[in-house]
This record gives structure tokens, sequence and C-alpha cells, in this order.
């Protein structure tokens, strides 16, 4: 069977291309031009993803396996791959938060976060995405984390917890506009379920229970 | 229809429905649209993306798993490595090819695929001494007598004699 | 030549999470990057038993937990321990044994399920555990003092609490704790408490209205009349269980509403010769029919092996429930023929049973069995005693089961897992796999898979 593997100088030749094309993107995205950049950020991450390891080692890039017996963890798998990775993953956040895709600003954030969880500009474009889906606590979770870990971001980031809270006090005053009808309805049926028991005061808990 | 170019340059026109069970490839194509051009896919051989599309075109039209499916499998409890027939006759294929569809799998993100090869490695592992399983995939056993000695009595409560 | 030495760190994690019990420490030893790749699974549940603790106070075994604190990366993994074992050297709980334990609950800060069995343990043990704020599930003997008692309160946010063998300062604090619980707590288990009287249970029951799982057994002070009469303030219970004891009082009218509930468990205890304990247990599951709960499981455990479960209250219990359980647990307890088949027949959706395989009465009970379609679970419950007069289940036996057409796929008897497929060409074919019992340990009336 052909050896199929890729040879040293295979590998660092895509790593090469991939940074190329990396550089490519973010000068896009500079420009404003997220199609491109995206573009241009999913062809750099199709070479430098599934490089395997022992690839990576060749060419030196890999960090040495654990020392001590017991094998020392996650962080020291960490390459240089992984740091490029890491970057891309969290600029195309960027682009999809310039292009209001909140859900995929969310997952590429994610996906950047999974390799770096101190990535705080991945964290912060994590947070606002939630929020501008609608969730807002955990957003709000993500946010606060955020500053704890990075307190110099700590004013840009308070703005942005107000803005998000500013969203959703008007997406539950809305809510609670097309409830009011049902809720009132709902209250006079709630009295005569159980007459001496409060069921804990779960706003969304008890309307769940009134739409059967 | 998409047209995909393996690291040896050939190239695979396939319907959409059918790539987009991988992840990596239906992310992208949401992301920058169809075109015309290939997208290239440097990490995977042909024989290789062979054996995938045959996997995804088989099962083209099922759900694909959700994100946080894997997060909230309660992991105490003995996972199933029960293969679908058809997915079990698919899989047999010679251990370098199994790795290969594992990398694949890992590599263009298609989960369901994923499991099947991995469950498959489980499958082998189960019931084999460390020597045995050095045997089987032809791995160097890089401990020293010490480290050895020490990874069993540290880990000896977890046996299950 | 790609290989297994090519696999990232992430693909090995995957490979290992299909695996458990001995298969991983053997993982373990097979490489360096294998072994990265087992630790997390590894690690996740840390099971200290009888079993561990030998030669542990010649040195000759290590505790999981002083590996831990060897290698402290791994604490990021551990996410149960269970203690049902501590070592004892004179008279006491070995003081090394105890730090260690310490040292390593306070570095497992992603520890989501804590359970300790061992009398004295808990107390040492509980500061480590304070404010762990993943911690969703404790398991603890409880004979505290009041001081002791008190660090309970940092227990935050629990899902899941089981108390055993409380004390009465324990008890004393319950509605105070439960009170701070009232958002997270859906399960609560009380067993084997003698302190613990209605009104304190009142206080309870009322700080937890969103209960969804509810056991108060052994408690000689909390009997069915009291649960009944308290059960009103948790009505989204799905999963009761209680002590039966004589007590002829009649239950509360109007019955509670029950109509969330899914499975129920009676620890039926008596002593009375002739006892009233059939006629409590019918006028039970009158009492709870009124809410027509979609009763899916059943568990009834009677205070000696030898006796057998009245014909009259399963033809009851198939009556009301037929056509929605799909599983019957009867332990230390016999269950005649007419019943077997009589619940074969009538539940039409029953999928397992836990009964005392009757090994001399092999064949018609096999027959009864074949009168359902739809069961394919059999679990034989009388492996601990009579030894030597119970003959044991052999493989030709369940071949032999599983054979006389029906469901029958999976039969367990004395830590033995028999599996069957049906072999186009062969017939029944049957496996073995030899497995230690997962539930080891827990109590009997605690839901399960």
């Amino acid at each position: 069977m052909e050896d199929l593997s890729d040879t040293p100088s295979v590998t660092a030749q895509k790593v090469s291309t991939a940074k190329q094309k990396k550089d490519t993107a973010d000068q896009a995205f500079k420009l404003g031009n997220t199609k491109d950049a995206l573009k241009a950020y999913h062809e750099a991450l199709m070479y430098l993803l599934g490089l395997d390891k022992n690839a990576l080692q060749s060419i030196g890039m890999a960090a040495k396996p654990a020392e001590g017996s017991s094998g020392e963890g996650k962080d020291k798998e960490r390459t240089e791959v992984d740091e490029i990775v890491e970057k891309i993953y969290a600029n195309m956040s960027a682009c999809h938060l310039k292009n209001q895709n909140w859900k995929r600003a969310e997952e590429t954030a994610n996906k950047a976060l999974a390799k770096n969880e101190s990535n705080y500009k991945a964290m912060f474009r994590k947070g606002k995405a939630l929020g501008e889906q609608g969730f807002f606590e955990k957003a709000l979770k993500v946010l606060e984390d955020l500053k704890t870990k990075n307190p110099s971001d700590t004013a840009l980031v308070d703005t942005e917890i107000a803005r998000l809270r500013t969203i959703d006090n008007e997406r539950e005053r809305v809510h609670k506009q097309k409830m009011k009808g049902f809720l009132n309805k709902a209250e006079k049926k709630g009295a005569s379920i159980s007459d001496d028991v409060e069921p804990v005061a779960i706003e969304s808990g008890f309307i769940e229970e009134v739409k059967e | 229809m998409v047209l995909l170019v393996t690291s040896d340059n050939e190239q695979f026109n396939a319907d959409k429905d059918v790539v987009e069970r991988s992840v990596l490839i239906k992310n992208m194509l949401e992301d920058v649209g169809e075109s015309d051009q290939p997208i290239p896919l440097p990490n995977v051989s042909s024989s290789v993306l062979k054996k995938v599309l045959e996997y995804c075109e088989h099962h083209r039209g099922e759900p694909l798993p959700s994100a946080d499916a894997d997060q909230s499998q309660d992991e105490t409890r003995k996972r199933t490595t029960d293969i679908s027939e058809w997915d079990q006759k698919f899989i047999t294929v010679d251990q370098e090819m199994l790795f290969e569809i594992i990398l694949a799998a890992n590599y263009l993100d298609i989960k369901s695929l994923l499991d099947v090869g991995c469950k498959t490695v489980a499958n082998m592992i189960k019931g084999k001494t460390p020597e045995e399983i050095r045997k089987l995939f032809n791995i160097v056993n890089d401990f020293t007598p010490e480290e050895e000695a020490q990874i069993k009595k540290e880990n000896e409560w977890a046996e299950d004699r | 030549m790609v290989s297994a030495d090519n696999l990232n760190l992430d693909v090995l994690e995957l490979i290992c999470s299909y695996l458990s019990g001995n298969d991983l420490p053997s993982v373990a030893l097979v490489s360096k990057s294998f072994l990265a790749g087992v630790i997390p699974r590894l690690y996740h549940t840390i099971s200290y038993r009888i079993r561990q603790q030998k030669g542990y106070e010649t040195g000759e075994t290590m505790s999981p937990f002083a590996s831990v604190i060897t290698h402290p990366h791994l604490a990021v993994h551990v996410r149960n321990i269970e203690i049902r074992v501590v070592p004892i050297v004179k008279s006491c709980l070995h003081p090394v044994f105890v730090r260690e334990c310490r040292e390593a609950l306070k570095i497992c800060k992603n520890l989501q399920v804590f359970k300790c069995t061992v009398a004295n343990a808990v107390a040492i043990l509980l500061p480590s555990l304070a404010h762990k704020t993943r911690l969703q599930e404790a398991t603890l003997y409880a004979n505290l003092t009041t001081d002791q008692a008190a660090m309970l309160h940092k227990l935050e946010k629990l899902e899941s609490l089981t108390i055993e063998f409380a004390s009465w300062n324990v008890v004393d604090i319950m509605p105070a704790w439960t009170g701070s619980l009232t958002k997270t707590l859906t399960s609560l288990a009380l067993y084997m408490i003698n302190e613990l009287h209605e009104d304190i249970l009142k206080s309870i029951l009322t700080n937890l209205p969103n209960l969804r799982g509810l056991h108060v057994v052994g408690c000689p002070k909390a009997d069915h009349t009291v649960i009944f009469r308290q059960i009103v303030h948790t009505p989204l219970v799905e999963t009761l269980s209680l002590t039966t004891s004589e007590n002829t009082a009649p239950l509360t009218f109007p019955s509670p509403p029950m109509r969330h509930l899914k499975h129920l468990a009676f620890d039926t205890r008596y002593s009375m010769q002739p006892s009233p304990s059939p006629a409590i247990l019918g006028s039970i599951l009158a009492h709870i029919r009124l809410s027509a709960p979609p009763l899916q499981s059943f568990t009834i455990k009677l205070p000696e092996r030898k006796v057998v479960v009245g014909d009259p209250f399963i033809s009851q219990l198939v009556e009301h429930y037929g056509s929605t359980l799909r599983r019957l647990s009867f332990l230390d307890c016999g269950v005649s023929q007419e019943s077997i088949a009589e619940i074969c027949k009538n539940c039409v959706n029953l999928q397992r049973l836990d009964v005392s395989i009757p090994m001399k009465e092999l064949l018609p009970f096999t027959r009864n069995l074949s009168l359902s379609k739809t069961l394919h679970t059999i679990v034989d419950v009388d492996n601990h005693v009579d030894h030597g007069m119970r003959p044991t289940l052999k493989q030709e036996n369940v071949r032999y089961m599983m054979s006389v057409g029906s469901n029958l796929r999976k039969v367990v008897s004395n830590h033995r897992i028999w599996t069957g497929r049906l072999d186009p060409v062969q017939g029944v074919v049957v496996t073995l796999e030899k497995r230690r019992s997962h539930s080891y340990g827990s109590l009997w009336f605690m839901p399960r898979d």
C-alpha cells in the first residue's frame, strides 16, 4: 500500500500555505470584506486541521510527549498550529458578528476557546453573540467571567453588558405584552389546581404548565 | 453538486446534502456560499475520501448530532459500543484504513463516522492486556520499567479483578 | 504507515470513553500517549470499596486519593467520588487515608457527585466539600454533632440528596437546609432515620414543592400514613419510595394529587400474625389510583424471603396499572407462578422483571414468561443467600429460557449477564459477560437503569 502520510517538507508547506491564506483573510477583514475573509479563513483551516501529530513532530512543531509517568495533560500538546487555528476561529467570530450571524459567531468563538480558554477576544465575542441571540443570562455569565479574568477590559465589557441588558429588557417587555391576555386566563385556572400550594415563582415554568 | 479535491489531486463530485454531513464543509458552504471552485481537502487522500463519501451517501438525510449531544451524556454509565449492521460491514477494513477513516472523520468533523471508528477500536481493545494492545496496534512501549511500575501502582485501585 | 500512533489526544480520549472497568488501567500502561488519552475516563469516577482497601495498611496498595495528590493535574477530571469503606487502624479511621482524602477533595474542583456511607468519615470530610460549585449529588451517612451538622449548609445547589442514619442534630437542621435548596433540589432520600417525625418532614417538604423524587424508607416515625398526609406539598413527585407499616389508620381523603407518579417502591414491614399489611397495601394502591398516575415501575421488598406476595395484591396491581407498567421488582419475597402468568399476560408493556428465579420450577416459570410479548430482561434477585442450597443458573438454562418463543434477551444472575441474540442458523446464541454489579452499595429503592 502506498505511504499515505506526509513527509516533513509537505507538512511544512501546508502550514506555510495556511499562514498565507490567513494573512489574505486578515487583510480582507481589515477592508471590511467579510465574505472573502471567511473564505480564506476556511481554506486556511482546511490545511491546518487534520495534520497528524507525527507529521508535526517531524518538522519540530509538536510539543514533546508528556514527561513524568502519569502524563501531564492537555496543555502540553499545544503546538504552533493550535495557536494559528485559535486565531483563525477568533477572527472568524469577528466576521460573523459583523455579518450579524450570531449563531456562527458563537460557534466559532467556542472553537477558539476550546483551543485556549483564556482568549479574551473570543470570550467577548461569545458573550456578545449569546446576548444578541436572547440568552442574556448565559451572556452575562461569560462576560462577568471575562471581567474577572481580564480586568483591563472592564469598561468595554460593562458597556456591552448594559447594551445587551437593554435589548433583553425590551425583548421581555414585548413578550409580556403578548402573553398578557393569555396570563390572565391562566391565573384564574391556576387558582383551582391547588389551593394551599404555592409553587415557587419561576415565571417561565408557570407559563409552561399553563400550555397544557 | 460540490467539488472536492484531495491531497493526491483527485477530484470528487458529490451532492451537497451528502458532503454536508461533514460539519467542516457544511460550515464553509454556509459561510461562504457555493461556487464552482473546488474545495481543497489537503489532508485527505482519495482512497480514504472514497470510503468517507460512501458512508455519507448511505447516511444522507439522517439528522446531524447536535453540538451538545456529547456533554449531556452521563459518562458514568457504560457507553454502548453497538454498531449497526451496515456500519459494521463498512468499517471492516484493514487497520491502516481504519485509522485513516478515523483521522478523516475527525478532520472533516463527521461525528457519527468518528464514533463508529472509535467504537471499533474500543472493541478491539476490550479485554486485552497492555502488551496485547501494543502488539495489536504496533505501538512502542515508551515507558521505562520504573515508570511502568509506578503507573501500575497508582492506577491499581481502578482494576476490576 | 498510519497507525494508532498517529491519533491525536482528542481521538484517543473518545476511544477511551467507550471503555470501562479493567480496560482503563490496561490502556494506561500501553504508552505515554495512550495514558494521556485514558486519564479523563479513568479518573472520572473514583470508587473506594472493600476490594480497594486490601493492602492499604501494609503499603502494598495506594489509595486513588494519593494518586490524585501526587499528580494534581488529575483532579480536574474527577467528577464522582464514592467512599464505601475506610481502612481502620487501631479501631480508628486510618489517619493517612483520611488526610489523603481531604487533600484530594480540596483540589477536585469539578466534583459533581459525592457519596460517603462510612460512619464517622463524613464529619471529617465535610469541610473539604464546602462551596464546591459543581457538586450536584450527595449521599451521606449523617451521624453528626450539632457543629458538624451546621457545616451541611455549605453544600449549596444540590440537586439530589440522600441522608442515611442521621442523628437528631442533622434532622433538626434539615428544614433550614432544604429551605436553601429550594431552587435546585429535585430528589431527596431519607433512610433509616429514627428521629424523622411528621412535623419535620412537613417542614422539609413544604420547602421543596418542585421535588421529583421522594424516598422515605426505614424511618419508624414516617410510615405510609405520614407520607400520604405530607405528600400534598410535593405534587410533582415522579418517583416515590416509602415504608408501609401495620398502622391501619385510614389514609387521608381526598387523596393527594399524584398525577406524575411513574415509579413506586414499597418497603413493607410487618410482624403481626395475621398481618393487616395485605389490606393496607391494597388500600394504598386504591388511594393512588384516584390520581390515575401512569405507573411504569413498581418495587416491593418484604422483610423475609420465604413469604410469597399475595395473589390478590398482584391482581389488583395488574388491574390498575397493567397498561403502563414496564418494570416489576419483587425483592426478598416470592411470587407464585399464577401471579407470574397474570403479570406476563396482562402487563402489555412489560420490559423487565426482577424476581427470584425459581430454579426448581424453571419450566413452568419460562412458560409463564413467554406469555409476555414484550419482556426482554430478567434479573435474578436472590444472589446473596442460600449459596449451597440453590443451584446456580447455567448457560443451557438461559438458552432454554430465551428460546421458548419470547422476546427475552437478557438474563442477569449472580453477577453474570447473559445476552442472547437470534441467529437465523443457530437459533438463540447466548453470550456471557461477567460484570461486577454497578449498583453495589446503592440503596435498593433508588432509581437505576
